[in-house]
């Protein structure tokens, strides 16, 4: 007769021995390291690569752009609205364009929306948007000229395309890396958010060659720096005084500045201190005051 | 931030918890094996024609679901390729446990051996909320008149 039986195998032979927690840490690390690599390769490539593409081809493009964006209130408000704000922001421009290295074939563009977010951003083709939120609380014409020659200075650095390029060409090669997923991965979250954060150290450094450029072209203009650190000042001025102690304000502050893509308020302010003690540029001097007739000219937005 | 803050906070509970869960998954699984090593699950397809049998068809599933870690860790495997370890025990314990409830069916019909024995795997959910069901089936051969209605062999 045939005996049959199950004999019991030793344990662990179709359960590898290796620790699941050294290979998670050791598999994350060097996917980080990837990425962080990967995005800085692409990034400096794709925006270097970028700053080459001829000025009148951004124009162009935005010209093309400009009517759809209107249209869809993704960019900007109705030109034909708050003219003079517009006027004035576009005069300051164009006081400011003899003192900054712009190239022959460059323009600038300003245009005023009535958004109350505290922000100003330029854009491709040398747009540049100042928000009603920002031009409110501003106390000077000399403060108002800081933000409107950082944005310009964008414009001459060549960052908004260079930073279409840069974002284009890390993502595509982060792309390649995770692939499209249609379902939500948590790991391919995370590497795109670690590529993310690497590319906003890009940013900040836009940020300060921007403030460099832009605080230059200011004491050009004016003689002085004087009130052109006050956009920096309202801004670490709102943080301060939102109810929390210094010590947990400075450590959200400093983990905001990791992932932020502007330096933090408090180093551009000693930075602006820096510069216009290096150059020779008071701080002190007589401020502009803004046209009387500002604020009645926004109240067209309400 | 709060995304990266969750995600280690599931990480850890995943790790700590599934491995605890685990452990003593695996601890049950042993003492039952030597509890029904007694009745022999065979893959062969010949019974034994030493005496009159009748026969049963008998299975045991088990639907096991990965935790946060494993699935994370699954993920991040596939981007390098190589064995998916912490998938290895997850399936390891399905059949394991699958062929336990088998044997565990076949000895309510006062089997004395299951011959034909085979398997079944099937993912069930998407993505993260992935399962896998594994199927032991096979056919339960009980002694003549021990069972009623059963087909003889």
């Amino acid at each position: 007769m045939v005996h049959y039986e199950n004999r019991l195998p030793p344990e662990g032979i179709n359960v590898s021995r290796k620790s699941a927690g050294r290979i998670f840490l050791k598999l994350l690390a060097v996917a980080v390291v990837l990425v962080v690599v990967l995005v800085v390769v692409t990034t400096v490539l794709g925006s270097t690569l970028a700053k080459y593409v001829p000025f009148r081809y951004e124009t162009q493009l935005m010209d093309k752009l400009e009517l759809p964006l209107r249209d869809a209130g993704i960019l900007l408000d109705d030109p034909t609205q708050n003219v003079d704000v517009t006027q004035w922001l576009q005069s300051l421009v164009d006081e400011l364009t003899p003192l900054l290295p712009v190239k022959d074939d460059m323009h600038f563009k300003a245009n005023f929306s009535c958004r109350e977010d505290f922000n100003a951003f330029a854009t491709l083709g040398g747009q540049m948007v100042f928000n009603r939120g920002l031009l409110r609380v501003m106390p000077s014409e000399n403060s108002v000229a800081m933000v409107v020659a950082h944005e310009m200075a964008h414009v001459v650095h060549r960052d908004p395309i260079a930073g279409l390029g840069g974002g284009l060409a890390s993502m595509a090669a982060l792309t390649l890396v995770t692939g499209i997923n249609t379902q939500s991965s948590t790991v391919s979250s995370l590497l795109r958010g670690t590529g993310a954060l690497t590319q906003r150290s890009f940013s900040r450094k836009m940020e300060y060659a921007a403030d460099e450029a832009g605080l230059s072209a200011v004491a050009a203009r004016y003689g002085h720096t004087n009130g052109a650190d006050m956009l920096f000042r309202l801004l670490s001025g709102a943080m301060d005084n939102d109810g929390t102690s210094d010590a947990v304000a400075l450590t959200r502050r400093r983990l905001e500045q990791f992932s932020s893509t502007h330096p933090l308020d408090d180093s551009r302010i000693a930075a602006i201190e820096t510069l216009s003690s290096k150059n020779g540029w008071s701080m002190d001097g007589k401020l502009t005051p803004l046209p009387f007739n500002l604020r009645q000219w926004m109240s067209a937005c309400d | 931030m709060n995304l990266t803050l969750i995600v280690l906070l599931m990480l850890a509970a995943g790790y700590f918890i599934g491995k605890r869960s685990e452990k003593r998954h695996y601890q049950s699984i042993i003492v039952r094996e030597k509890e029904l090593s007694g009745l022999p699950a065979i893959a062969s397809r010949m019974p034994p024609e030493d005496a009159m049998y009748q026969q049963h068809l008998v299975q045991g599933n088990i639907v096991v679901a990965s935790d946060y870690f494993k699935s994370f860790l699954g993920e991040l495997i596939k981007l390098f390729g190589g064995p998916v370890v912490p998938y290895e025990a997850l399936l390891d314990r399905g059949r394991r446990e699958a062929l336990l409830r088998m044997k565990a069916a076949a000895l309510e019909q006062q089997a004395q051996f299951v011959f034909n024995v085979k398997f079944e795997t099937t993912t069930i959910g998407e993505g993260w909320l992935r399962s896998v069901e594994v199927l032991a089936y096979g056919t339960a051969l009980s002694p003549k008149g021990s069972v009623n209605n059963a087909t003889l062999v």
